[in-house]
């Protein structure tokens, strides 16, 4: 199942603000579920989704230790075997819905984007370095599509492996002839001119402080 | 340092320093727009150079990747571009270090803008093949910043010296009243009691002006009816209560000054007797004789009136004692008048059946004599009418005087060229409140040729008559300064001045030199003018009053009663003490109308900032009633 996207510029600029999102929580030490929260979800989004984000919780915590190629296959199948892949339309009522990871957690669906930043965040999460993942504009070229996926480099010069929604396991992009790099962004960069295309404020202090505002901030929502 | 500038200091301290903080925010706003803008552009750039640098990546040789930076980096808004490889080695670096003109250094030095450098990745294909980084050169937001910020202090110094201008007219426009309420305030200490009429707008100053209005209203009613008071006081105590005619104090007041300024003038005065008073009383009961006292009165009334030429006042003594006052009529004049008041007693005498009521004595003011003495000539010639027979008079011609004048001319010049004359001082004035002396009164002496002591109103009198005043006074001025030097009194001196005097202008000329030169006791010197003097020469007097105080002198008005000098007029002149007439600290104690008289003019004092004297009080009991009626002092 892949989503059928509007165009390639809804999903570059869809994900940058992913990336945003991201880049918040992977500031957080820990992200404080408690069984307040926990409550709160139930009784929004259904025990499913509680479990979901439990389950989540588990796979951070278990896998810390582990090695990256390890992480790397647990949370491509966390998401690709957990999570349903819906368009936006059907599941926001919108063509172009621009999700947090955690809405996507709670809702268990998501389209390719919600798939790439997920998986990014829970990674970075699990301790894995910033720069060795990016975030990878393709063609999908049998489906003649826009297409996004997460692809890590286990070092600069070296081939990145692929982690898509599209197919179960993570193959080097060498082995991907089925989609055609376009561009790959990293997040830090981004996240700034997204804000702002967002109207977000971005004045002077630190971007560290910022996103650690934005996290709060998510997270309050999360319990409204 | 006036309200008005108070003011205008702190609300321009106000508006400088708002105006400032305006200005500093406002430059600041535009540079961090500018810097956020720079940064905006910076990853534009960054942006598409990284895509389209990212298909040529491939080779990091390839020069098509410089020839792609030279182009954008030519446009000129950039510092400096830089692409660097995957291991972080530069592979193209521009650089422009080109200074943008038209901003002054101390602006860059002292507003400080970040420069800001944005990176952004470039893939080809699956891999990073490098970061390229955009600075963009901060000239162009300086000159910017720069613009603004000129304009922007232009503007605020624009609207600084407005809100300034605005300001000062405010504050003239909002304060002005209160220069009227001082200049107010400075007229009721003056004695003027005027209003402001145009009520000013602001709240406060307003009630303030009203108030004072109403205050000063308060006190010229205060005095206006102070004033009534006086006047019917004094009216009552200078005129006979069942004639209506003036008593024996104003005819002393008035021979006074005949003697002394106006020396030279032909006067007579009638003595006139009522016969047998007291047995008419015996015989018409006290009824009829006041009505028989109002038509004798009248009479006299009526024939002065009618009599041609000349100054005629009536006057009744006692009793029966009557006296008529006549001045510049020539002997034929005189005649006449006594005849047409012996027939008018005839007349008055057939209505209650008496062919005979009373007689004239007729004698001429002699300007070397004195009151006593003219009085007692005047009462011998009755004596010579009641001889002649009813109602009848007799005019004693003058005797012949002038070489007495003659003589008395030569010795008062004499006298005063070789300075023969001393000073005495008499009437110390004690202040009630210290029971320290106030005040002592300068008196000439002086002794004829057989060394006999002269009669001193007959001296000033002739000195006045021959011009030889000035001189005088100004002798006893200088006698005075010396005197009050000498002995280092503390009190004021009072020197008696003539009118010829205070109007001569080389007297003033004179008097203004020795008082520069005596400058400290300037204000112990207290001139003394009559009432009787002031009130036929207002004008001059009140010029030289406002002359002595800017000398720092001070003046006094002596011999004061109601009807020489009213009590506005004191207030127009402004002197510094009154002196009550002698006759009214006599028998006080047993006169209310005199204590009445005494405690109004004490009232008008306070008022006015005046100081009451009384003069010559004899008696213990009136001195201690005088006190009591709360005057400065009096002399015994």
């Amino acid at each position: 199942m892949f989503k059928i996207a509007s165009g390639m510029r809804d999903a570059f600029l869809k994900s940058r603000l992913l990336i945003v999102s991201l880049c918040i929580f992977s500031v957080s030490a820990a992200l404080d579920v408690n069984p307040e929260l926990l409550a709160k979800i139930e009784q929004k989004y259904g025990i499913e989704a509680s479990v979901r984000v439990q389950q989540w919780q588990k796979l951070i915590q278990t896998s810390k230790v582990l090695p990256e190629q390890e992480k790397l296959k647990r949370v491509n199948d966390f998401f690709n075997q957990r999570i349903d892949f819906v368009d936006d339309i059907y599941l926001w009522g919108v063509t172009d819905y621009w999700a947090t990871p955690m809405e996507f957690l709670f809702q268990g669906a998501g389209d390719c984007e919600d798939y790439s930043i997920a998986k990014y965040f829970t990674l970075m999460e699990m301790g894995v370095a910033e720069k060795k993942m990016r975030i990878t504009y393709v063609k999908a070229l049998k489906l003649n599509q826009a297409h996004m996926v997460l692809t890590y480099f286990s070092s600069p010069r070296a081939v990145p492996v692929v982690l898509d929604n599209l197919i179960p396991e993570i193959k080097l992009a060498t082995k991907r002839s089925d989609l055609l790099p376009v561009y790959s962004f990293n997040g830090s960069g981004l996240w700034l001119a997204k804000s702002r295309g967002r109207g977000k404020r971005v004045g002077e202090s630190g971007r560290l402080s910022l996103w650690a505002e934005l996290k709060q901030r998510m997270l309050n929502n999360v319990i409204k | 340092m006036s309200l008005s500038k108070q003011l205008l200091l702190l609300l321009s301290a106000l508006f400088l320093m708002i105006f400032s903080v305006n200005f500093v925010l406002s430059v600041n706003n535009i540079r961090g727009y500018l810097e956020g803008e720079a940064e905006v552009h910076a990853q534009d750039t960054a942006t598409s150079l990284g895509l389209s640098l990212s298909p040529y990546m491939v080779n990091e040789k390839d020069p098509v990747i410089e020839t792609m930076m030279n182009a954008i980096f030519d446009m000129g808004y950039y510092q400096e571009l830089k692409l660097v490889n995957v291991e972080d080695q530069v592979l193209v670096v521009l650089n422009n270090k080109t200074k943008v003109e038209g901003v002054p250094d101390w602006f860059i030095e002292n507003i400080p803008m970040k420069t800001v450098t944005v990176a952004s990745e470039i893939s080809s294909g699956w891999s990073i093949s490098g970061v390229v980084y955009v600075t963009l050169n901060p000239g162009y937001a300086y000159l910017k910043l720069y613009q603004q910020a000129l304009s922007s202090f232009y503007y605020s110094l624009a609207a600084f010296a407005l809100s300034m201008a605005l300001l000062l007219v405010v504050l003239r426009v909002t304060l002005s009243p209160l220069k009227k309420i001082d200049q107010m305030a400075l007229t009721l200490a003056a004695g003027e009691f005027t209003t402001i009429e145009s009520l000013p707008w602001t709240t406060e100053v307003r009630n303030v002006t009203t108030s004072m209005n109403m205050m000063s209203k308060k006190i010229a009613a205060a005095i206006r009816n102070l004033n009534l008071k006086l006047d019917t006081i004094g009216k009552k105590l200078q005129q006979d209560d069942l004639t209506g005619l003036s008593k024996k104090s104003s005819f002393e007041t008035e021979m006074k000054h005949l003697f002394t300024a106006d020396a030279g003038v032909d006067a007579y005065v009638f003595m006139i007797k009522v016969d047998g008073l007291a047995a008419l009383v015996k015989e018409l009961g006290s009824e009829t004789i006041d009505t028989f006292l109002i038509d004798f009165s009248q009479a006299l009334k009526s024939v002065a009136a009618q009599s041609k030429g000349g100054e005629v006042s009536v006057y009744r003594f006692v009793g029966s004692e009557f006296v008529l006052l006549v001045k510049q009529m020539t002997f034929e004049q005189i005649e006449q008048l006594a005849k047409a008041l012996s027939l008018a007693f005839v007349e008055v005498g057939e209505k209650y059946q008496r062919p005979d009521i009373a007689h004239i004595g007729v004698a001429p003011v002699n300007p070397i004599g004195s009151t006593e003495s003219v009085l007692l000539a005047a009462k011998e010639a009755f004596a010579q009418a009641q001889l002649i027979g009813a109602n009848s008079y007799y005019v004693r011609i003058g005797d012949d005087q002038a070489k007495g004048i003659a003589e008395w001319k030569a010795l008062v010049f004499k006298i005063v060229d070789n300075q023969e004359y001393s000073i005495y001082f008499v009437d110390k004035v004690l202040c009630f409140q210290t029971q320290q002396i106030l005040m002592e009164e300068a008196f000439t002496h002086a002794l004829d040729n057989e060394g006999n002591e002269l009669a001193i109103g007959t001296f000033v009198s002739i000195a006045e008559k021959f011009e030889k005043i000035i001189e005088l006074d100004k002798g006893v001025i200088l006698k005075v300064m010396a005197y009050i030097e000498r002995e280092s009194i503390a009190h004021v001196v009072a020197i008696n001045l003539s009118t010829r005097t205070i109007k001569n202008s080389d007297f003033r000329a004179w008097l203004v030199e020795r008082i520069k030169q005596k400058q400290a006791i300037a204000p112990q010197l207290v001139f003394s003018l009559s009432a009787y003097a002031v009130a036929k020469d207002i004008a001059a007097y009140k010029e030289f009053i406002e002359f002595v105080h800017q000398l720092n002198a001070k003046v006094m008005i002596k011999r004061y009663e109601t009807q020489s000098l009213s009590s506005k007029l004191v207030k127009e002149l402004n002197p510094d003490y009154i002196r009550l007439a002698r006759d009214l600290g006599q028998n006080i104690v047993n006169d209310q109308g005199k204590i009445d008289f005494v405690e109004t003019m004490k009232g008008i004092g306070e008022l006015l900032d005046i100081d009451i004297l009384a003069e010559n009080i004899a008696s213990k009991d009136d001195f201690i009633r005088i006190k009591q009626c709360g005057i400065s002092g009096a002399s015994r």
